[in-house]
């Protein structure tokens, strides 16, 4: 049976249609869906809606709902805990992969293609193997027949382990093992390619046209790869309003730049293979590499060491380089250490992609709007894969919007991939919604905050009638808009100059998402040791957010006992844990997190009841008896009692003793499909926009994130302030740039594309609101990605506060800003 | 093969995994070179080409420090030379022979446990100056290098001074937050940090080193030093002074620590003057 592509199940309706049953039961586990649940949902909806009911849980989940969370109060949710592993980080304990070494290791590098679209004619590796330290290269001509048929990802185009027609500058065409970097590098150039070049779409609009040479089997024009069924609600066209606004928008390509580049250490022992990886999804990792080479996954191992240099969404899975690893691995029997360099790690790898979007929108007087025609098309790269319906969440579900149309078009390039990047889509939409509210406030002259809350849709998704659960967004909007003190700082456009030539503006932003909604499976175990001692088991990665510090805190509050009586390790191993998802889509708190709540609730009832049985034992041992269930226990710090004579009591070691073995909690949950999980925020800010040079400076910037419940408020703030300096980042500095003419990418560096530094970044202050929810673990609702959201539509609103222009193509660079105030 | 004549003495093309080799046998390319890492000396072969932290991550193992670009431009890999902060991706270790002294994190604590690390190093933990931590390392050396000059650095000195330490997470606010604290326990202030570790101490806590009861004071230098290897030559024979307690600075600055017991802030100008460099 061919791998499923999970992509082209949810672009091609009649791929879909084709799949059996046991497809639909294989799809649900394959990494590649699983990953698209966790960050893209809105890739599926449509196939869910006519398919989902053949997915297994389906109907179980149907029927299911959830115990509410406790209500508190707690003793260990909501404190402030610093990282677990935070000796291991600050010393040289903490080994992160890249620190890894075995004995006998052999480097790897890879030769990469440096055309858009070619095919391979040729490679003559004779040179470079007799290179002194040079132990293997493997290409297209000497990979063994049983993995030429590999690839990753969906077909069409298809991205094989060499593939001989290319599609992207850095496609891989040999990789070297040699004794050091500095030789598989020399190796590397006396590799002799032969391309046959074939002309490359570099530009996304022109690649749409039906005169661009196809290059892949496809209905549509040129090389677009997929277009997103229309969602249509009332009557978007013929609707009249009093005012329209119309803005076309762009976003450049952004990148993850994860500061710990990609790296692997890759061994078999005997036939198992054995990777330790910078993961964000060890168990997912492993289901890629087994498809990959064709072995079952127990026979792959893959070890995330807990310290790890982030990710942001592009490392749940692996990318070719990985399979090559594990080949070239096996092939000289050696480990091997794979660096990515820089330069690869931003090429190679995914990006958010380029955006464009056509807003037009209908408001009347009177503050209502009366309808939405939004057109969104990404720019998703060398690759089959879908981004442009991920930016419908918000123009959905955030406005009462009667009329509405929503379009979505994907277009296939010859350059940087997509993938998920911390929010994927949805500061896309929120960018594009945002500044389109702005402009439609302004055009009826209303309060843009108050046009917010006007309109604010607080019941439910409109289309598929699903409920939010006590949805915080007006909380946030009033809570940003009072600590930026928007009612005394407000003014009309271009209305306050502060010093000669430099203007103050304000402007906010609202959003939502769906990512921290959490999913399955929610998987995790709770052993109880004969002396008391107690740990946690889970396979929640640790990707820097703390995730492994949350999950000892659900699971600790879950059982009853203190912190320093339980522990968790700081690695997942996959041989010894079960798959909890990836930590991706903001949504380990309601995964791992639920299922370490469960696996404490299950250990405590075991515990509870044992504890009966010891009680009424020692009773009999001394003459009397004592008639007591699992109902009259407390189990409170550690110790148990009954709850109407506290002196009647026992630690846990004592009751684990009394057992004769450990106390086992795992847990079997399946989450419900009742509500609408979506995270709500509403950031604004205050800034000094300099006429003369184009400076946007940041004065003042509040973000106000829903959270359902922070299980650790010091964590949760982290993500808020640390997100918007990434995301300020992307509006203000950063963009991936590609030559038109070559398709050489031109500034895969951290000189050229420019992350903040300390000198530029804004410091937010961060407010948590607290509006707990009914699917949330202790009420809680993910974070992570919602704080990239707001900040560029909060900037661009809050310039054209300041100085009267619209500026719609991010970044918003001194350049940009200069010759709009001209009147450009 | 690059052909020619082998000297008999000699290999032309060097293996480099070679362990055991006298000098006469290393390749064109490989140096012998001894490596003063957190006041251990190693002899180690490397290739010319190889880095600090190549030989300190892949050669001796020794996970003080991380890389992020390998080009001089994020500082995670920041280790100190000297006492200055510098890139370990963009020096060659074949270059660090001549007795300089790299100092990394793992030469910073002086006990077990959460008390026994270098306040620098307990703050950026317990005030959440990193999040995924593989900037930290780096972070850590540059702010021990900034306040070796500057003890009670302002915002803007912070930021200056850390500017060379990309945090890709975006944590800078507690970074901010972190440094600040540090300062102010080297400074022999009591401090409190923002969150709690979770730590079982398996040997009692080591005992903090006395806060060195002392006067502070920075002064500027009247005429300043035209390169910090003057001023590391100058501050020697001051070391030694009775009563003087701690000296840091740069070509510019000169922080002097002094029991008052024993001198009094006119006798350190008087004796800095008599040493040949008066201070403002």
């Amino acid at each position: 049976m061919a791998r499923l592509e999970a992509v082209r199940v949810a672009q091609d309706a009649a791929y879909a249609a084709s799949l059996s049953d046991a497809d639909w039961y294989a799809l649900s586990q394959d990494p590649d869906w699983q990953q698209l649940v966790a960050e893209q949902s809105e890739l599926l909806t449509n196939v869910l809606e006519v398919h989902g009911h053949k997915l297994p849980g389906a109907s179980l989940a149907a029927s299911t709902q959830n115990e509410l969370p406790p209500v508190g109060p707690f003793k260990i949710v909501g404190t402030d805990v610093a990282r677990l592993q935070g000796l291991g980080v600050v010393t040289s304990l903490g080994q992160y992969t890249e620190n890894m070494r075995m004995p006998g290791m052999l480097f790897m590098r890879t030769l990469r293609s440096r055309y858009p679209h070619a095919k391979i004619k040729s490679v003559d590796i004779s040179k470079a193997e007799k290179l002194p330290g040079v132990r293997k290269i493997l290409h297209r001509g000497n990979l063994p027949d049983v993995y030429k048929d590999v690839f990753l990802g969906a077909a069409n185009p298809t991205r094989f382990l060499f593939s001989e027609e290319v599609f992207e500058v850095g496609a891989p065409i040999a990789v070297i093992a040699a004794d050091s970097e500095h030789i598989a590098d020399e190796a590397m150039r006396q590799i002799d390619v032969q391309y046959e070049v074939l002309p490359a779409a570099l530009d996304m609009l022109e690649a749409m046209k039906p005169s661009t040479q196809k290059q892949f089997p496809n209905q549509l024009d040129g090389t677009i790869i997929a277009v997103t069924p229309p969602l249509v609600r009332g009557n978007p066209n013929d609707t009249r309003a009093d005012a329209t606004v119309e803005a076309v928008f762009h976003k450049p390509i952004e990148q993850h730049v994860a500061l710990e580049l990609t790296n692997s250490l890759t061994y078999w022992d005997n036939d198992k293979l054995n990777m330790t990886y910078t993961a964000q999804h060890a168990h997912g990792t492993r289901a890629n590499l087994s498809q990959a080479l064709k072995i079952p996954q127990n026979k792959v191992r893959v070890f995330q060491p807990g310290y790890m240099g982030s990710g942001y969404g592009y490392r749940s899975g692996i990318d070719l380089a990985e399979v090559h690893a594990a080949l070239l691995a096996k092939l000289t029997g050696r480990p091997i250490k794979l660096n990515y360099t820089r330069y690869e790690d931003f090429v190679t790898r995914t990006h958010r992609n380029e955006f464009r979007d056509e807003m037009k929108m209908g408001v009347n007087k009177d503050g209502t709007i009366a309808f939405g025609q939004f057109k969104v098309f990404a720019n998703v790269g060398a690759q089959r894969a879908g981004a442009a319906n991920g930016s419908w969440v918000n123009m959905q579900d955030l406005y009462k919007i009667p009329n509405l149309r929503l379009e979505a078009i994907d277009v296939m390039t010859n350059s940087y991939k997509s993938g998920p990047y911390r929010c994927v889509s949805h500061p896309n939409g929120t960018f594009a919604l945002e500044v389109t509210m702005e402009k439609a406030a302004y055009a009826i002259g209303m309060d843009p905050v108050q046009f917010r809350l006007k309109n604010l849709n607080e019941t439910g998704n409109p289309d598929t009638k699903k409920p939010f659960s006590n949805p915080g967004m007006r909380d946030c909007i009033d809570a940003a808009a009072n600590a930026i003190g928007w009612t005394a700082k407000w003014h009309q456009p271009k209305a306050k100059e502060v010093r000669p030539g430099i203007f103050h503006g304000i402007g906010l932003a609202a959003h939502t998402c769906s990512h921290g909604a959490g999913g399955n499976p929610s998987t995790g175990q709770i052993v109880i040791n004969n002396d008391g001692s107690v740990q946690a088991i889970s396979a929640s990665n640790d990707v820097g957010g703390g995730q492994r510090t949350t999950m000892l805190m659900i699971a600790a509050e879950s059982l009853g006992v203190p912190l320093d009586q339980i522990t968790i390790t700081t690695y997942v191993d996959t041989d010894n844990t079960t798959d909890t998802g990836t930590t991706a889509g903001s949504q380990q708190t309601n995964n791992g997190g639920r299922g370490m709540y469960q696996a404490g609730q299950d250990a405590r009832r075991q515990v509870l009841d044992w504890a009966a049985r010891k009680f009424k034992d020692d009773a009999a041992k001394k003459g009397g008896t004592l008639d007591v269930t699992a109902a009259d226990i407390e189990l409170v710090d550690g110790n148990v009692f009954v709850k109407s004579s506290p002196s009647t009591k026992a630690k846990l070691a004592d009751v684990v003793q009394f057992k004769g073995g450990p106390i086992h909690g795992k847990s079997e949950f399946i989450q419900d499909t009742i509500w609408e999980r979506l995270a709500w925020a509403a950031h604004a800010a205050e800034v000094e926009v300099d006429t003369v040079t184009g400076t946007v400076k940041i004065t003042k910037y509040v973000a106000v994130h829903d959270l359902g419940k922070a299980i650790n408020p010091f964590a949760s703030k982290q993500q808020i302030e640390g997100g918007v300096v990434m995301a300020v980042g992307a509006a203000l500095t950063e963009e991936l740039l590609i030559d038109k003419s070559t398709g050489l990418p031109l500034n895969p560096n951290l000189l050229d594309y420019k992350p903040l530094s300390i000198k530029d970044a804004p410091l937010a202050e961060v407010i948590i609101v607290e509006k707990p929810k009914a699917y949330g673990v202790f009420g809680s609702h993910g974070l992570g990605e919602p704080p990239m959201g707001p900040p560029a539509p909060t900037i661009v609103n809050a310039v054209y506060n300041a100085v009267g222009v619209w500026v719609t193509d991010m970044p918003l660079t001194r350049s940009k800003l200069l010759a709009a105030l001209k009147g450009g | 093969m690059l052909g020619g004549a082998v000297v008999a003495t000699k290999a032309l093309n060097p293996t480099p995994t070679t362990t055991t080799t006298t000098a006469t046998q290393l390749g064109p390319t490989m140096r012998r070179v001894t490596l003063d890492i957190d006041g251990v000396k190693r002899d180690v072969i490397v290739d010319n080409r190889e880095s600090l932290w190549e030989t300190m991550n892949f050669q001796l193992g020794l996970s003080n420090s991380n890389l992020g670009c390998d080009r001089a431009q994020c500082g995670a890999c920041a280790v100190n030379v000297d006492g200055k902060a510098v890139n370990g991706c963009t020096i060659l270790s074949a270059r660090m022979g001549r007795g300089q002294k790299i100092t990394t994190v793992a030469g910073l604590a002086t006990g077990p446990g959460v008390s026994g690390l270098h306040p620098v190093q307990r703050s950026f933990w317990l005030n959440g100056g990193f999040q995924c931590g593989i900037c930290t390392r780096g972070f850590i050396m540059s702010t021990v290098a900034l306040l070796r000059t500057i003890p009670n650095p302002t915002d803007v000195q912070i930021a200056e001074g850390l500017s060379g330490n990309i945090c890709r997470c975006g944590e800078y606010a507690k970074v901010f937050t972190s440094v600040k604290t540090a300062a102010a326990e080297l400074r022999g202030e009591k401090v409190t940090y923002l969150a709690k570790p979770i730590f079982v101490d398996v040997v009692a806590p080591a005992q903090p080193p006395p806060a060195a009861a002392g006067t502070s004071k920075a002064f500027d230098f009247a005429t300043p030093f035209a390169t910090i290897e003057d001023f590391d030559t100058f501050i020697e024979p001051l070391k030694k002074r009775d009563g003087i307690l701690d000296i840091s600075g740069s070509e510019r600055t000169i922080t002097v620590k002094w029991d008052p017991a024993k001198l009094s802030e006119q006798q350190v100008r008087d004796l800095l003057s008599s040493l040949g460099r008066a201070v403002k």
